[in-house]
């Protein structure tokens, strides 16, 4: 074959696997698989073969042999579960750099709303997770649960809290997850509890704050957290 | 077959290179020092083989370092970039998606590395990887300074086609290290289905040839079946003599990596016209080596 004709073969050839691409019965992706799309940058690179073990598909998980993994995982939450939880209020203005785009499907959760003292969160969540009601609902192991703080008083020692099941089906309390542009104050991953306070300082306190959104997603025990801000 | 068309994640698709990008090297190292141990029982171990293979090693973390950072930046840049505001779909990311960017990949890669045979540019990087008189798996580690960048434009328009970048990437490794697994002497030949479709050993000894009927054949990544139809394929009939003309001779790394863009820049720095020095950066090398016998006649004449 001579070389305009080699080329012309190649485009063919190429063609004709593209069209049969297109056209390919690809099963939908689920949710889950959705939200595992991240966002890439190339500054968050380094963290993506980390982050695809945490957010694999639960096969991909075993495969690659992430039991050590998990394990370390259960004992830093058991830690974090008797660290009290303290919110800074510090007021510096860090600029976060959006990395990931939080991805939301829809815009309610079923769950519990009440206006607290933030140090008194544990209380709320416990109060959360005590209403059998509604876990009892749950269908499947990977679940997500948003808690969304709003309406602070300006130590921002108090705000409106609601947390709840990110479920469509679910029945029981509906609540608005709040809407505009997202940033993130904390990406995706198994983040310690002071990690959790210290991505507070990240939000730019000089600008009203419409809400903070903690979203915790589950595969099983597994357990990821992703946070962002909304401004007014 | 089901989970042909399950939907994979993009961190799950890089997650997979990197895993197979890691196992593959160290099973290339463990086959390297088998063929070390296979040399030297056939008593033909030499301070010079020992020399050529830690120079390709050298080669190889010179161009990582050189292309490190280069490939974070530009490839994951250019890609995305590329994806989000050029590409004229989205393919959906699946195992069938990726057998069929392989196939398109391993097309990519054979124009790719005509390309770098047939233009003196490409040549001038290309050739420290042919510059070795052996042929180990330590060759196939044998990198020039600017390997990494010919490969962007090819695979660029697979971007633009839909795939996702990181399965661009994938399809990319999977070729190379499918390549980089053909550079030994010890496999002879496959049984012939093998040899009738896919690249071999065998066809990769012959690209990398000074024997004249050898010269610019077997261009081919996994298939080489690309080769039969675009007239490149040459069968290994005749014991094969490696290298490049003219001869390096040196084991010197600094040389070895850089004498591909030593030579080209000092024929630019001669060259007669303006119009030479485009020539000598797109037409293919033998071209220069003409010119330069003619020269020499008409200075003797
Ligand atoms: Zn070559």
């Amino acid at each position: 074959m001579n070389f305009p004709m080699s080329v012309l073969t190649t485009c063919l050839i190429t063609g004709v696997i593209w069209l049969g691409l297109v056209f390919q019965k690809a099963n939908p992706p689920t949710d889950f698989e959705k939200y595992s799309t991240l966002e890439m940058d190339p500054a968050t690179l380094s963290d993506a073969a980390y982050s695809m073990a945490a957010y694999g598909r639960e096969e991909t998980i075993k495969f690659f042999n992430l039991d050590n993994y998990k394990k370390q995982l259960q004992l830093t939450q058991s830690a974090q579960a008797s660290e009290p939880k303290q919110i800074e209020t510090a007021s510096k203005p860090v600029v976060a750099k959006p990395a990931i785009k939080a991805v939301v499907e829809s815009n309610t959760i079923v769950g519990i709303s009440k206006s607290i003292q933030l140090a008194s969160i544990d209380g709320l969540w416990k109060e959360f997770l005590d209403q059998k009601a509604l876990s009892g609902q749950l269908k499947s192991e990977r679940f997500t649960i948003f808690a969304i703080y709003s309406d602070f008083n300006s130590q921002f020692s108090r705000a409106r809290v609601s947390i709840g099941y990110f479920d469509k089906a679910m029945k029981g309390n509906r609540i608005d997850l709040p809407q505009g542009k997202q940033v993130p104050i904390l990406k995706k991953g198994q983040h310690s509890m002071s990690a959790m306070v210290s991505a507070w300082d990240k939000i730019d306190y000089q600008r009203p704050v419409k809400a903070v959104v903690e979203r915790r997603d589950y595969i099983g025990e597994q357990e990821t957290i992703s946070s962002f801000v909304i401004y007014q | 077959m089901e989970f042909l068309n399950q939907t994979l994640t993009d961190l799950e698709v890089y997650g997979w290179e990197e895993f197979i990008g890691y196992w593959f090297f160290i099973a290339t190292v463990a086959l390297f020092i088998f063929e070390l141990v296979a040399v030297g029982f056939m008593k033909k171990m030499t301070w010079n083989l020992i020399g050529d293979s830690i120079t390709n090693f050298i080669t190889l973390v010179s161009y990582r370092v050189l292309g490190g950072v280069f490939i974070a930046l530009f490839y994951l840049a250019g890609f995305f970039w590329i994806y989000e505001n050029f590409s004229i779909t989205q393919l959906p990311i699946t195992w069938v998606s990726l057998i069929g960017c392989i196939i398109i990949a391993d097309m990519a890669y054979y124009w790719e590395h005509r390309f770098m045979h047939v233009c003196g540019l490409g040549w001038a990087t290309h050739t420290v990887h042919h510059s070795s008189p052996y042929f180990n798996i330590s060759v196939a580690y044998r990198f020039g300074p600017l390997d990494g960048l010919f490969p962007f434009f090819f695979h660029a328009p697979l971007v633009m086609l839909g795939f996702h970048p990181f399965m661009v990437f994938l399809a990319e490794a999977l070729v190379q290290f499918y390549q980089t697994a053909l550079h030994t002497e010890l496999v002879k030949k496959l049984p012939r289905p093998v040899e009738a479709v896919m690249n071999t050993p065998s066809h990769h000894r012959v690209h990398h040839a000074t024997n004249s009927k050898y010269i610019d054949k077997n261009y081919a990544g996994i298939f080489i079946i690309w080769d039969k139809m675009f007239g490149t394929f040459a069968e290994e009939d005749e014991k094969v003599r490696f290298g490049v003309y003219p001869r390096i001779n040196s084991v010197n790394p600094v040389k070895v990596f850089f004498h591909g863009f030593v030579k080209l820049g000092s024929q630019l720095w001669n060259a007669p016209s303006w119009s030479y020095r485009f020539k000598l950066l797109v037409k293919p090398p033998i071209w220069a080596w003409e010119q330069e016998q003619k020269a020499k006649a008409q200075a003797s004449s």
